[in-house]
């Protein structure tokens, strides 16, 4: 990765053969470099709710709240502080998501009715409420006190990740995907390598699933059934990807570019 | 006057079946499948002009039809189910520069094809009338232990 590597690099670290992103201003910037997808996991929040009573009138009565509590109660257990404390905030992560779902509600009526029905629907939304089971909740992934490994900003090893991982062009074809104006997010859930977006991921469905795959490698028919029709079934095309050796004399297709990256689309001929 | 026995080996007597067999391909599976995806395409489908002949790099045999007059050419590349293919196989056979047709054989005779072209070929969009259904506000997600 050129340009779009350098700000990649730059602020992620590397923890077990994952990316690393540590602040909401890094993951922004892994965002507008196009890089989306999930997030694997996040670090414990018990240390953000310092900072959230400041932030409105409402929280500031429960920071005030909380003072009064934070006076530790002989009486209860280190467990039983630390469930009342989980506890108090999913309460106001409830109410976060109620208030940001009854907005994007708002939203989505406005922009898709006009006029009386537009009135209607909105009035009815006076009675809304995000049940707890629609709730999203973050379960840490890692316990306080554990020693990180520090976030280096320099590269040791030369090679992008994807040649680490031993998936041979993997990273030419993220570069050359990208460069064609593409978001990709991983492509595990179909057991593919990427899934290829025309757009930003949150606002498009995919057109493509990747396989990256180098010229001479041998596939079995049976598995090239199976995902091209999952790929049919789920309306993508299957993404053949190679990337092609650098030097122009044996390049495999004359339309292939020598050391570029090689695609073929497969898809259901609807021939039963 | 009895009728005559049915021919059990009439593959093996049919002259495109014999034609396939001149062309010096030594992978009979191959050449089998080839022609089961002929019979298919001219008998079944009633393609048009539909042709056989060797790839001599692949050191296989392709066949080359259209589904009416004046459509496109598809070049089909038949290969038994339990085979492997690469893709530089897959490009040796684009290069020729009509979309292809991989035509999947199983041992029961069954055929499945699958179009595969050069570069990126968007899907066809979902087909309408849509209805607004009011999305799932969120998802639970659970993000497991490490």
């Amino acid at each position: 990765m050129s340009e779009e590597g350098a700000g990649l690099r730059e602020g992620t670290g590397l923890e077990q053969g994952a990316e690393l992103v540590w602040s909401v201003q890094e993951l922004r910037a892994v965002r507008q470099s196009g890089l989306v997808g999930a997030l694997g996991g996040g670090v414990s929040a018990v240390e953000e709710e310092s900072g959230e009573g400041e932030e409105s009138g409402e929280r500031g009565e429960e920071s005030g709240e909380r003072g009064e509590e934070l006076e530790p109660k002989e009486e209860e257990s280190e467990e039983t502080q630390q469930r009342r404390r989980w506890e108090e905030f999913l309460g106001r992560s409830l109410e976060q998501q109620q208030r940001l779902a009854l907005e994007d509600r708002k939203c989505a009526l406005t922009s898709s009715l006009s006029g009386p029905a537009l009135a209607s629907s909105l009035s009815s939304l006076s009675s809304f409420s995000l049940p707890v089971s629609s709730m999203s909740v973050q379960i840490s992934t890692c316990r306080e006190g554990l020693a990180l490994r520090p976030i280096s900003s320099q590269q040791t090893s030369p090679k992008p990740i994807g040649e680490r991982l031993q998936c041979r062009g993997r990273s030419q074809v993220f570069r050359d995907l990208r460069r064609r104006g593409f978001y990709l997010t991983s492509g595990g859930k179909f057991g593919v390598d990427f899934l290829v977006y025309p757009g930003d991921a949150l606002r498009f469905h995919a057109h493509f699933m990747a396989l990256c795959v180098s010229l001479d490698e041998s596939l079995s028919l049976e598995d090239i059934l199976c995902w091209v029709r999952l790929s049919s079934n789920v309306k993508k095309t299957l993404l053949l990807c190679s990337s092609t050796p650098p030097g122009g004399a044996l390049s495999v297709s004359s339309s292939a570019p020598a050391g570029g990256v090689v695609y073929s689309s497969l898809q259901w001929s609807n021939m039963s | 006057m009895t009728e005559s026995q049915p021919v059990e080996n009439w593959i093996l007597l049919h002259p495109v079946f014999r034609e396939m067999k001149s062309l010096g391909v030594d992978d009979s599976a191959q050449i089998h499948a080839a022609f089961l995806a002929y019979m298919d395409l001219t008998e079944v489908r009633h393609w048009k002009e539909v042709s056989c002949f060797k790839c001599s790099m692949l050191q296989m045999i392709l066949l080359e039809a259209k589904e009416k007059e004046e459509e496109t050419t598809y070049t089909v590349l038949p290969l038994p189910l339990r085979q492997s293919i690469t893709h530089k196989t897959i490009r040796c056979v684009l290069d020729r520069g009509f979309p292809m047709l991989l035509c999947a054989v199983a041992s029961d005779s069954t055929l499945v094809y699958q179009k595969i072209s050069d570069g990126l070929v968007t899907p066809e969009p979902p087909v309408g009338p849509f209805q607004d259904t009011e999305r799932r506000q969120h998802r639970k997600r659970r993000h497991h232990p490490q």
